[in-house]
């Protein structure tokens, strides 16, 4: 079985309506989030990629299986939408039951399902009928369908949606779990800090054209053209931010709670600057990167693109 | 960068055949289908027209006691008898699909929900079987098997040679039958797929029979010919079935148009309902 997900020139669109423009991806095994506006084509390349869809042109391999051979691409994909329809009637462990079996199963039904039910925190409601589940309970049931067959490579539309605190940080732990056996899962989300906490790699959309994929920190050390932002924390802050405001390149120092936030355009002479005042004395306790994150990136590439 | 040992181990034990998965599709719809009392309830109400023709074959052997009784003297068991029962039976089967057809697709296609059924290894026409087999099924319950019953009740009952003469019928009962499941089972399913309120898409069902039938009857009374029975679902098979039993066409000579009409009727329906069933609604 060929490893990976590749997305090889794919193009898909509704009529004259454009869903996603010449995509050419190779997502790596981890957490891999997609993120851009409404419209962006998340949806599109989700429904894509779990074959829900057909390209109108180009080619999609999920672990050496094309997306149009759902017979074998649903063994290896499990997909969790961002809306359901349970049936009424029917009980959450019914529920799991009937698709481990459409998915065609026939070994160890009932413990799979128990596990299922577990994993998503739901084993003690699996009597309970689908219609009395609140929204969060029907969006970790959604989860729980799709983790059911134990796939390979997980799908996920908005999975964190309508979860409480705990219930968002025992989702979050479980997506790590799920990655760190090797495993593939790609999420969609609006909460860019999320996708932070969560996220191995960003594939970043807008208007249906992928505009950057990677890791996040390497994605933001290609836009060398944008100001770098850092914040240093030292007692003599004040002092620091106006020596700081002296050096060519910086355009802001400001100064916050949790220290001096400065922004430069030229970060080689700004380090190198920082590096000859720490070794003439000036007390520093911390420098981080502040705009190595998701937040950032899809403010340059999103919003400053608008 | 994370590192991700590659420990995981897909499920590799056996794995069922496409027809399973479609019995599965079939064994929950049926089950939701039966969750309700009503159509329970209709359905074995339906049943109440092969007994009274089981009924009417019986006592048509016994004509001693239909002569005490005064009345049936001149029921003929015949070929004919056979159609007119199919016909009774297919009308009473049509209400039960009325009612329970548009809860056996449109729920699904609610919220995208169908794309959780379909994020499945099932194919968009094992899904459109499975669905089709519900109807075929329960349809044959009310049709063909209790009118291949009755025909056999007759079959012993009667002399050598009405056997001889008559055999043939037990054939015309399941092809007739066979006709109306179909046509009606691909027309109930793609209103069900196309009609989101359970309601409107039994309105429209029955609007389809009775308004159909009636403008038929309002047609042949204007144009003082048979024309008008190509609007009737039931006539249109009336039509196509007096080639199965060997009676008099109903309407001469459209016998060819009829089968022309019931055949694009079930084209139509099916390339609906494939139209209509998707992983993904496309809303333009």
């Amino acid at each position: 079985m060929a490893a990976g997900i590749q997305f090889d020139d794919v193009s898909k669109f509704y009529g004259e309506v454009l869903g996603v423009n010449h995509v050419s991806l190779d997502i790596p095994s981890g957490i891999t989030s997609l993120v851009g506006p409404n419209g962006a084509g998340k949806s599109t390349l989700m429904n894509l990629l779990a074959g829900l869809i057909q390209p109108t042109r180009g080619r999609i391999q999920v672990m050496g299986v094309g997306s149009d051979d759902p017979e074998r691409l649903f063994r290896v994909v499990g997909y969790s939408p961002q809306y359901d329809s349970f049936p009424r009637g029917m009980r959450a462990g019914e529920l799991l039951r009937a698709h481990l079996r459409l998915a065609g199963e026939t070994e160890n039904i009932a413990p799979r399902v128990t596990a299922a039910l577990e994993q998503v925190g739901l084993a003690a409601v699996a009597g309970r009928k689908l219609a009395a589940f609140s929204k969060g309970m029907r969006q970790r049931m959604r989860l729980a369908l799709a983790l059911l067959h134990d796939p390979q490579v997980l799908i996920l539309d908005e999975p964190l949606n309508g979860l409480d605190p705990l219930a968002r940080a025992e989702s979050i732990a479980l997506f790590r779990a799920f990655a760190a056996q090797g495993r593939y899962l790609i999420l969609s989300s609006h909460i860019l800090h999320d996708v932070d906490a969560i996220s191995d790699q960003l594939i970043l959309l807008s208007n249906g054209c992928v505009v950057a994929e990677g890791a996040i920190q390497g994605v933001r050390a290609e836009l060398p053209d944008r100001p770098l932002q850092v914040r240093i924390r030292s007692p003599r802050a004040r002092e620091l931010a106006a020596t700081a405001f002296q050096l060519p390149g910086v355009m802001e120092a400001s100064l916050d709670a949790r220290g001096v936030l400065i922004t430069t355009r030229d970060p080689h002479a700004f380090y190198l600057a920082l590096n000859q005042w720490a070794a003439a004395g000036l007390p520093i306790e911390a420098v981080q990167p502040a705009d190595d994150n998701a937040q950032a990136i899809y403010g340059y590439l999103v919003e400053g693109a608008r | 960068m994370a590192v991700h040992p590659q420990i995981y181990r897909p499920y590799q034990g056996p794995l069922s055949g496409g027809w399973r998965r479609v019995a599965v599709v079939h064994h929950y719809a049926r089950r939701r289908m039966f969750d309700s009392r009503v159509l329970t309830a209709l359905f074995f109400i339906c049943l109440l027209v092969p007994f009274v023709q089981l009924v009417m074959v019986y006592l048509s052997h016994n004509l001693s006691f239909l002569s005490q009784a005064g009345g049936l003297k001149a029921l003929t068991v015949d070929n004919a008898f056979f159609q007119d029962y199919l016909h009774y039976s297919c009308v009473v089967a049509f209400i039960f699909v009325a009612f329970a057809a548009p809860g056996l697709v449109a729920p699904d296609l609610a919220h995208g929900g169908l794309s959780i059924i379909l994020a499945r290894p099932l194919t968009r026409w094992q899904y459109i079987a499975g669905k089709f087999s519900v109807l075929a099924i329960l349809l044959s319950l009310l049709t063909w098997v209790p009118a291949e019953i009755v025909f056999l009740v007759q079959y012993n009952l009667a002399t050598p040679d009405w056997r001889a003469h008559y055999y043939w019928i037990a054939g015309s009962l399941l092809l007739a039958s066979a006709l109306w499941i179909v046509v009606l089972s691909l027309l109930a399913l793609a209103v069900s797929a196309w009609v989101k309120w359970r309601i409107v898409a039994a309105g429209a069902l029955l609007g389809i029979y009775f308004l159909g039938s009636g403008f038929a009857a309002a047609a042949d009374a204007a144009l003082q010919n048979n024309v008008g029975d190509l609007f009737s679902l039931m006539q249109l098979h009336l039509i196509a079935w007096s080639g199965f039993f060997d009676t008099p066409p109903t309407a001469p000579g459209l016998t060819p148009v009829a089968w022309l009409i019931l055949l694009a009727l079930a084209g139509g329906s099916l390339a609906l309902l494939y139209r209509r069933i998707r992983g993904m609604q496309v809303v333009r």
